[in-house]
């Protein structure tokens, strides 16, 4: 009930939202009462130097964070306080800054264990994973419009950063999401690899919202429509990314030195 | 393709060469040898149950004694003092190690890594003192004697054929267990956690429940135990267990199946074989860590499966 009423009182299209959102680290302010809106199908990107408190921020809508102050709403519902696994549930799915997968397993199982994460027979103790039809094809379905599906047998920790890049969003995608957090998508990667990441997400479908993180000014600029610009815990800037470029704070402490 | 079926054909005949051993051997062996290996299995299934948490999950318990224990003094409780039957002491030993376990899971899941292990150790402390202290319920200092095995499994071969057939299917259920959907989420969250919460797995709850499989199958490991010595007494509950435990799963490679059981068979050979020639068998088992942890720190599964790789290396350059 109470949910509706807010979803009412809230009436617009945004998907994802964030209101006052404030993270203390002892006296350290990592995040300053930091308000977002992001609308359906939209990209947006979080960019600043730094220490900015991008990640932090990041980590308070994924639910790793609990924040200070403030509150996270997803299609209306508040899930400031719902553990990250729940809000999975919902529709979010995550990437991680530094890659963060299962290292001694196989690609395949890698995928594999994420393309099962939310369906129920994942408490199955008698079947394995692969006998279950659905997810073995929903799995082998995204390797494929990866290329990952040739190394399909090899360990995870013995492939290249790029390929590990590439699976860590695998893994978010296979789960179908309809938000999708990227913390640096290309982190580490060679301007070639990182071209082929940005044609990756510029294909996915239109309906995903994604919210990117990025330090690459130019993977922003290609992947977003709006920017939002953070220093030192606060949004400096917030709008369409043209507008953005042009703000005067902006080009001081984030473009300046180019 | 073909190495993973060569692979599959040689674990196949492995586990028949040792399942055939293990039946034949009481035609050939002593009766003293056969009590042995009746020892060899009973810890093996502690190890085993020990190995989930440990090698597949992850989780470092230094407090499996507790469990086993709560299956062996409830089973003694059961049979010496109320006379109850093998079947009404099982049903017990089980529920008694399950409610045990979980409320030791409730308390030492709040932690993890290195916190993790001294919770699961002070815990078990807590049934030591129990065990030791409770005079009127556990005999205090002098344990609980006189526990009979029923009558068709009263000698030592019939027994050994028992904890055979139950071992091995422990061994069965574990073996579909780690291949399931469900053990490949013990795997994952052993890898990483972090990655398994935003993937939306509920963390917690898979870990919950492995940590209760866990502490059933060592509940069935002390009601055998039980049986198998007709005596428990606060040895069986003290650090010591919990430690050796820890020892089988390291020597034989945390994270396979076979590791337990070969770690639980070496150890219980030494020690008693150690034992008599020396009083200090507790020295020897620690130098032995000690020379594992340094060279083989997968065990002997992981060093094993190291000089194969080696191998294949070398045959395909």
């Amino acid at each position: 009930m109470e949910q509706e009423a807010h979803q009412g009182s809230n009436g617009s299209a945004a998907c994802l939202k964030a209101e006052g959102l404030a993270k203390h680290f002892g006296g350290l302010v990592a995040v300053n009462n930091v308000d977002l809106a992001v609308e359906n199908g939209e990209r947006r990107g979080i960019i600043g130097p730094n220490g900015a408190g991008k990640t932090t921020f990041f980590n308070m809508i994924a639910g790793e964070l609990d924040p200070t102050h403030g509150r996270v709403y997803l299609y209306g519902e508040d899930i400031t306080r719902l553990p990250t696994h729940r809000r999975t549930h919902l529709g979010m799915a995550r990437t991680f800054q530094i890659t963060n997968l299962f290292p001694n397993l196989t690609v395949l199982d890698n995928v594999l264990l994420a393309a099962q994460a939310l369906e129920r027979s994942k408490f199955s103790m008698l079947r394995t994973i692969k006998s279950h039809r659905h997810i073995y094809d929903k799995a082998e379905e995204m390797m494929r419009r990866l290329n990952l599906w040739d190394m399909q047998n090899l360990i995870v920790k013995d492939l290249s950063h790029g390929y590990q890049r590439q699976i860590e969003i695998a893994l978010a995608l296979v789960e179908n999401p309809k938000v999708l957090l990227l913390d640096e998508p290309t982190a580490g990667l060679s301007p070639a690899e990182s071209a082929e990441v940005v044609s990756l997400l510029k294909e996915l479908d239109a309906e995903i919202t994604m919210l990117i993180i990025e330090h690459d000014m130019d993977v922003a600029f290609e992947l977003v429509d709006k920017l939002m610009v953070m220093h030192e815990g606060e949004v400096i800037a917030d709008g369409p990314k043209e507008e953005v470029r042009a703000n005067q704070t902006v080009q001081e402490i984030y473009l300046g030195h180019d | 393709m073909r190495g993973e079926l060569l692979a599959t054909r040689g674990r196949v005949i492995a586990i028949a060469a040792v399942l055939a051993f293990a039946v034949a051997s009481p035609l050939f062996v002593d009766e003293f040898s056969v009590l042995v290996l009746n020892q060899c299995l009973i810890w093996g299934i502690l190890a085993l149950s020990l190995d989930l948490m440990l090698g597949y999950t992850g989780m470092a318990s230094l407090g499996h004694a507790a469990y086993f224990g709560t299956g062996a003094y409830a089973t003694a409780i059961m049979s010496a003092t109320y006379g109850a039957s093998f079947g009404e002491a099982f049903v017990v030993a089980i529920i008694a190690a399950a409610v045990v376990t979980a409320i030791c899971a409730l308390v030492a899941l709040r932690a993890s890594d290195v916190y993790f292990l001294m919770i699961t150790f002070a815990l078990a402390m807590l049934i030591w003192g129990l065990a030791y202290r409770w005079d009127s319920m556990t005999g205090g200092e002098n344990g609980i004697a006189g526990i009979d095995r029923p009558l068709f499994m009263e000698d030592t071969i019939t027994y050994y054929y028992f904890t055979l057939i139950v071992a091995a299917g422990v061994f069965l259920f574990f073996s579909v267990l780690v291949h399931s959907c469900f053990g490949k989420t013990m795997v994952g969250i052993r890898e990483s956690e972090s990655r398994m919460r935003a993937l939306g797995y509920n963390v917690w709850l898979h870990k919950f429940i492995i940590y209760m499989i866990s502490g059933l199958f060592s509940g069935l490991a002390g009601f055998l135990w039980v049986y198998y010595n007709s005596y428990v007494a606060p040895t069986d509950v003290e650090l010591v267990t919990s430690f050796n435990a820890l020892l089988m799963v390291s020597l034989g490679g945390p994270g396979t199946l076979a590791g337990p059981l070969l770690g639980s068979t070496i150890f219980v050979i030494l020690d008693n074989s150690v034992n008599m020639f020396t009083e200090r068998s507790l020295t020897v088992v620690g130098c032995i860590y000690i020379v594992v942890v340094l060279f083989a720190p997968e065990g002997i599964m992981g060093f094993i499966k190291q000089l194969r790789t080696k191998v294949g290396e070398t045959d395909n350059g």
